[in-house]
């Protein structure tokens, strides 16, 4: 726990920066020895695999904004097992052989202890096999199922953010309970619209409820308005996870075509991450219900984690950027990084970690970690980690729209979350 | 295991063309669980706009433009063209021009420098910085307002007069004409249009030292005749001052592009080139537009990266700047086939490409302006902190780059209009222009307009492409 209190602390960019400066200088003062149980004074360099361009630009530039601003924080709590952080950051362009690029200039340019901080599936299913022969502990910050499902290796850990197959399946009890069991679904036509139709179809039966017609948009489509006639009367919940530039024309059209008519609607933020709500022909979706995987818009419960969490990246309680409000920041994926981070530190501090032959225990220390406690290393809330499929565990917030405003309804328990393991990575040798 | 029970995802509706065997990677990391972040860009916004009415509008306005020169009478065009004033050429003798390029060398020198052991983020580091939105993206349009700058800080001029003082072994043959120009263009579009990882610091650092080291040493074999026919940077600035309403030497503002309507003897391969420069950056939209992902076969929600679209960009690219170059000569012949003057294809097609010039612009005006807006934000963080050491030499201490303009409709509707006010307007002008040229080719206005109706109506047809193009949807 950091002591600092959340009065106290000044966001600054520039405290990543001159931390490395300021530990080097300040240890030469007698009576400050802000890392003093080290046995090497050197950083522990933390190679960002960042989204700086290509499609993942935008979130790219949050990811960054959150990775910048926890590494200070952890610096003033004593780095990491006393070693103060460097963020060495390499664009990925957001493309899978750039990626893998990445992590071998971090392994034989950087030389850095860690890699971490990939989003895009593609990039991460491209750099994880790099990350593996080079024996790096490679931790992403995906939302993929791509760990949890067995594809990669022992090297590659997801403890910050939930998988997508765990969010879409936490879901559907609420979706049945509260909105409807007659669900159909729109979604785009491929592989992410594809897992959203069967995770949540296999997950809405196991509650009673079924659905009733997968409408598969193909992805270049620009208007949907011939899509919606074939939507059954019966439709009690529509399930949406339409992404890209035309799904601001997807919700006008949608909400030209039912008026105020409309059976309750369900879609995952995805499709409006750092879109503001009041934007015109979004007035539509007042009323209806998304998946957050942490509530952009602070609560009247907020916790002293979460106002904490928002003051170091410098979000204002609307999720946008303190300095321009209508900047509005990735906020429900982002918290990834934040905790991510944090979860490397205790790991290394649990295993002892040194230097680069220490890798491997690190990754050990990392899979023997179970129960995560709310608090400011992890803001989002309690979570479990799963040593053996590498993938964390934790709620799901399902916000409604109110007043221009998600408003939480529902948080999930993480048992929701829950599948059968597909894989035991520790019985993977190093 | 797999949830997907072996129903793996399939590309859908987007159709496939011949370049799949080059995208089997692409398709491979189709075929797994996956999360999506195909974000909401301005274009989200954009889409809602009535853009078809405008497209049509645009068009419009050049359609009507080009009625105008129908109805106006020559002397209107030859008062609003004709050179009245002694026009200052580029030159790279001066030695105050040499005292600038040298400054302007030491500073590329040093920004290489911060390439290679700089920062290591992109948008954290001068040299990518100031390669693309300084260089790239603000200094043509700099140049196209207000004349020939880059005659005062190009990085070689100077280091070449201290080095070679006008010394040079051998002639560069008339012969070759500005092909090595094109050449060396081309060559630096393939880098930073269709390379997996332009920005990097390090590979730019190498790429763009590497290609002052060529500069340098042919320059050193050549004279600065190289730096007039072989550099292709030096002979897009060149042109794109033609086109500045600034008259040199006088308090007053010319028709933009006059000088273009007088520029004879440039040759074919200066043609070619003003051609190729609307190609690529035609191009340069293009291949971000869900069209042209469908033709690829690429799905733009799930854009796989620049190393799965590598080939047919760059096959893409090399087919702009040829099909375009085609299509605008076929355009000048049959004009020329209309009144009977075939033979005076190759002086017509010289001329009238150069009206091409503020076309370019127009698009780059366009096609830049919303990630000049970012961009530059980046370099002024980069600035108050060059070295990324927690420095604030401007004053800033928590500079956070922002966005925000691009989630508002009022503000992204502004600058579709400025994007769309550059084409049309670009087009216009040079509807104007060539108009001008032909009378001068041609004498009559009757031939002129006659002669001019396929440009005019490739003019019109390339307005309302270049609309399109603003209104498309993007993948990137």
């Amino acid at each position: 726990m950091v002591s600092k209190k959340i009065s106290d602390f000044k966001p600054s960019r520039r405290k990543v920066l001159t931390g490395m400066a300021a530990a080097g200088a300040t240890t030469a003062l007698p009576g400050f020895v802000p890392f003093v149980q080290a046995q090497s004074s050197e950083p522990i360099r933390i190679g960002f695999q960042v989204h700086r361009t290509g499609i993942g630009a935008a979130y790219g530039r949050w990811y960054d904004r959150t990775t910048m601003a926890a590494a200070p924080v952890i610096n003033d709590m004593g780095g990491l097992n006393g070693r103060p952080v460097e963020i060495i950051s390499e664009d990925d362009g957001t493309d899978p052989k750039r990626g893998a690029e990445v992590v071998e200039k971090f392994a034989t340019h950087h030389n850095t202890d860690i890699a971490y901080g990939t989003l895009f599936s593609h990039v991460v299913v491209g750099s994880a096999p790099r990350a593996g022969e080079l024996k790096m502990p490679y931790f992403v910050v995906s939302e993929g199922h791509h760990v949890a499902s067995g594809m990669l290796n022992r090297w590659t850990l997801q403890p910050g953010i939930t998988d997508v197959k765990s969010q879409v399946q936490a879901m559907a009890p609420f979706v049945a309970d509260n909105l409807g069991k007659k669900v159909t679904m729109i979604f785009p036509d491929y592989a992410f619209g594809h897992d959203h139709r069967d995770f949540f179809s296999a997950a809405i039966e196991a509650q009673g409820g079924e659905v009733i017609a997968k409408l598969a948009i193909p992805p270049t489509e620009t208007s949907f308005t011939k899509y919606f006639p074939q939507i059954p009367r019966e439709t009690e919940v529509i399930y949406h996870v339409m992404v890209g530039p035309a799904v601001l024309t997807f919700v006008k059209e949608m909400g030209e075509f039912f008026g105020s008519a409309r059976p309750e609607i369900f879609g995952f933020i995805d499709s409006l991450e750092a879109v503001d709500l009041a934007t015109p022909g979004l007035e539509f979706l007042e009323g209806t219900y998304f998946w957050e995987g942490m509530p952009r818009y602070a609560q009247e419960n907020q916790s002293e984690y979460d106002k904490f969490y928002r003051a170091a990246i410098g979000v204002d309680n609307n999720g946008a950027s303190v300095s321009d409000p209508k900047d509005v920041s990735t906020f429900a994926h982002m918290f990834g990084c934040w905790e991510t981070l944090h979860t490397i530190k205790a790991g290394m501090e649990a295993a002892g970690y040194q230097g680069t032959s220490d890798r491997a225990k690190l990754v050990e220390a990392v899979e023997a970690m179970t129960d995560m406690a709310e608090s400011q290393a992890h803001p989002q809330g309690a979570k479990v980690f799963n040593g053996k499929t590498h993938q964390v565990f934790g709620p799901q917030y399902i916000s409604q729209v109110q007043d221009g405003r998600l408003v939480v309804q529902h948080k999930t328990a993480l048992e929701d979350g829950f599948y059968p393991d597909e894989v035991d990575y520790t019985t993977q040798s190093f | 295991m797999q949830e997907n029970n072996g129903k793996l995802p399939v590309r859908g509706r987007v159709r496939m063309k011949p370049w799949k065997w080059c995208l089997s990677a692409a398709l491979f990391f189709s075929l797994y669980p996956v999360a999506s972040f195909a974000h909401v860009s301005e274009r989200a916004l954009v889409l809602l706009l009535p853009t078809g009415f405008y497209t049509r509008f645009g068009a419009g306005a050049v359609a009507l433009t080009i009625i105008l020169t129908l109805l106006v009478p020559p002397r209107v065009f030859r008062f609003l063209l004709a050179m009245d004033h002694p026009v200052r050429r580029a030159s790279t003798s001066g030695v105050q021009r040499n005292i600038t390029s040298f400054a302007a060398f030491l500073i590329f020198a040093f920004l290489i420098a911060l390439g290679m052991w700089g920062p290591r983020d992109p948008l954290v580091n001068l040299l990518p910085l100031c390669v693309f939105t300084l260089w790239w993206i603000c200094l043509p349009l700099l140049q196209a307002l207000l004349g020939d700058i880059w005659a005062w800080i190009n990085p070689w001029s100077g280091p070449l007069w201290l080095v070679f003082r006008g010394r040079h072994p051998f002639e560069l043959p008339q012969r070759l004409g500005h092909w090595p120009a094109l050449a060396t263009y081309l060559l630096a579009s393939v880098y930073t249009l269709t390379d997996i990882a332009p920005d990097d610091p390090t590979r730019l650092a190498w790429v763009a030292g590497g290609y002052w080291l060529f500069t340098f040493a042919m320059a050193g074999l050549f004279g600065s005749e190289w730096l007039r026919r072989g550099e292709g940077f030096s002979v897009f600035f060149n042109l794109i001052a033609r086109i500045t309403p600034l008259a040199f030497g006088q308090l007053k503002l010319n028709f933009p592009g006059k000088r273009i309507v007088d520029d004879v003897g440039l040759g074919t391969s200066v043609a070619v080139f003003s051609v190729a420069l609307l190609a690529l950056g035609s191009f340069d939209g293009l291949n971000e537009t869900f069209w042209w992902m469908g033709q690829i076969g690429i799905n733009p929600l799930a854009f796989p990266g620049r190393s799965a679209v590598t080939l047919p960009n760059r096959v893409g690219l090399f087919a702009a700047v040829i099909l375009l170059n085609l299509a605008f000569a076929f355009c000048v012949w049959i004009g020329l086939a209309f009144i009977g003057r075939s033979q005076d294809f190759h002086n017509a097609f010289c001329r009238l490409a150069l009206t091409i010039l503020p076309i370019a612009m127009g698009y780059h005006l366009a096609h830049y302006m919303t990630s000049a807006m970012v961009s530059l934000q980046y370099l002024v963080a980069a600035l108050n902190d060059p070295l990324h050491s927690g420095a604030a030499l401007l004053g800033l201490e928590d500079f956070y780059v922002t966005t925000g303009f691009l989630n508002q409709h009022h503000i992204v509707e502004r600058i579709w209009f400025i994007q769309a006010g550059a084409i049309v307007g670009s087009h216009v002008i040079a509807v104007i222009l060539s108009h001008g040229v032909a009378l001068q080719v041609f004498g009559s206005h009757r031939a002129a307009i006659i002669s001019q109706m396929p440009v005019a109506l490739f003019m019109v047809l390339y307005t309302y492409f270049g609309l399109w193009l603003l209104a498309s949807p993007v993948a990137l």
